[in-house]
């Protein structure tokens, strides 16, 4: 099911706009980008910000930086690629200026109505929650790929974001996903 | 494999839940994109400001020099201020974009620009000691020839010791913080690297 993105306002923030490409074609491509993309784009804010505050900042960076990029955008790499490239590499500045390690507690995301019980909703919302903490203590490398992967991107995909070999991909998926295990192992006793 | 495969369905399924619809708020990006347009502006206008101040300063007190040490010190300054700028437009090469498209190649430049602004703070500390070996005599010759013509020496010592204190204070203090800032980002680049 798409997500809903609703826009507020009729106005699009001023920038040059190529002369093959008119602004209103580029707002009508960034808003169909974002209604498909920005689910996504949060879970990686997520990955990159416990706390919520920081991930909501963090998240209208990307799309900031998504919107300045995209009359330079040229199709060299699929649209996907194009916005996960964005997203990873706003997280690892937004990682780098970060002033404290510590781990604020994450605020919980308001769940879509989907007809299910409350309890069913609070423990999907803790599994969420659990899988994203145990997410962000992986080793940039690590994550890159995990969420990469959970946001359904091929290994070839995931190469062209990260500028690695396929097999490159593999190998980190594969300690990826035994550092996460023991890590949710570890949540789980705890 | 198929029991990795059904663990990383599991996963996504946990990943992926739903969340409530997004509200993007287009204004506030617009007001970001301003705040940045504007803040690159400002940065560039003061900079221009700066060097074009600095040159127009130098020239009018060029222009009062009456004896030759003044020439000298501010023939040193001049270099000190243009070698400065060479210094800091040469160093901007291979700041401006990534190598390549890729995350890790964003990475390397995001540790690059680091390093760079510590060289240029530390370059800005040379500087300032280059300032004080030029001025210091010369405070001391205006001092002394004001002195010898009836004026008020100790006013000149005052004034321009003074100035190059307050000067040196405000770099310290600032460039220091830049500097912590600078380092405690480098450290997370470079940890990020390793990982």
């Amino acid at each position: 099911m798409p997500e809903t993105v609703a826009l507020a306002g009729a106005h699009r923030p001023a920038l040059p706009v190529e002369k093959d490409v008119s602004r209103a074609e580029l707002a009508a491509r960034f808003e169909t980008l974002l209604a498909r993309e920005a689910a996504a784009l949060r879970r990686v804010a997520a990955s990159y910000a416990a706390d919520h505050g920081r991930r909501e900042d963090l998240f209208q960076d990307i799309c900031l930086a998504i919107w300045t990029a995209l009359p330079r955008f040229r199709g060299e790499a699929s649209e996907r690629t194009f916005v996960f490239r964005i997203a990873h590499n706003r997280g690892i500045a937004a990682a780098a200026r970060r002033s404290t390690a510590t781990e604020d507690l994450a605020a919980v995301e308001e769940l879509a109505d989907g007809g299910a019980s409350p309890e069913a909703a609070v423990e999907r919302r803790q599994r969420q929650a659990s899988l994203q903490g145990a997410v962000r203590h992986l080793p940039l490398g690590l994550r890159q790929v995990l969420t990469l992967t959970l946001e359904g991107l091929s290994q070839r995909e995931i190469g062209e974001v990260i500028g690695i070999s396929e097999g490159n991909v593999a190998v980190r998926l594969t300690r990826a996903r035994k550092t996460l295990r023991e890590r949710l192992g570890e949540d789980r006793r705890s | 494999m198929a029991e990795n495969d059904g663990e990383i369905a599991r996963w996504q399924a946990d990943w992926q839940v739903e969340s409530a619809p997004l509200e993007l708020d287009a204004a506030e990006l617009r007001r970001r994109v301003r705040r940045r347009t504007l803040s690159l502006a400002c940065q560039a206008a003061t900079a221009v400001l700066l060097t074009a101040g600095g040159l127009v300063a130098l020239a009018w007190v060029a222009s009062r020099a009456a004896n030759r040490w003044d020439w000298v010190v501010f023939a040193g300054f001049a270099a000190l201020f243009a070698g400065a700028l060479a210094m800091e437009i040469g160093s901007l090469r291979g700041l401006w974009r990534p190598t390549e498209p890729t995350t890790e190649a964003f990475l390397e430049l995001a540790i690059r620009r680091c390093r760079r602004r510590l060289w240029t703070l530390r370059v800005g500390f040379w500087v300032l000691a280059g300032e004080w070996l030029l001025f210091t005599p010369w405070i001391h010759l205006r001092a002394v020839e004001k002195q010898a013509l009836g004026g008020d020496g100790l006013g000149t010592y005052l004034l321009g010791f003074g100035l190059l204190a307050v000067l040196s204070a405000a770099y310290g203090l600032i460039g220091s913080w830049l500097g912590r800032r600078a380092r405690r980002e480098l450290a997370e680049l470079e940890g990020m690297r390793r990982d």
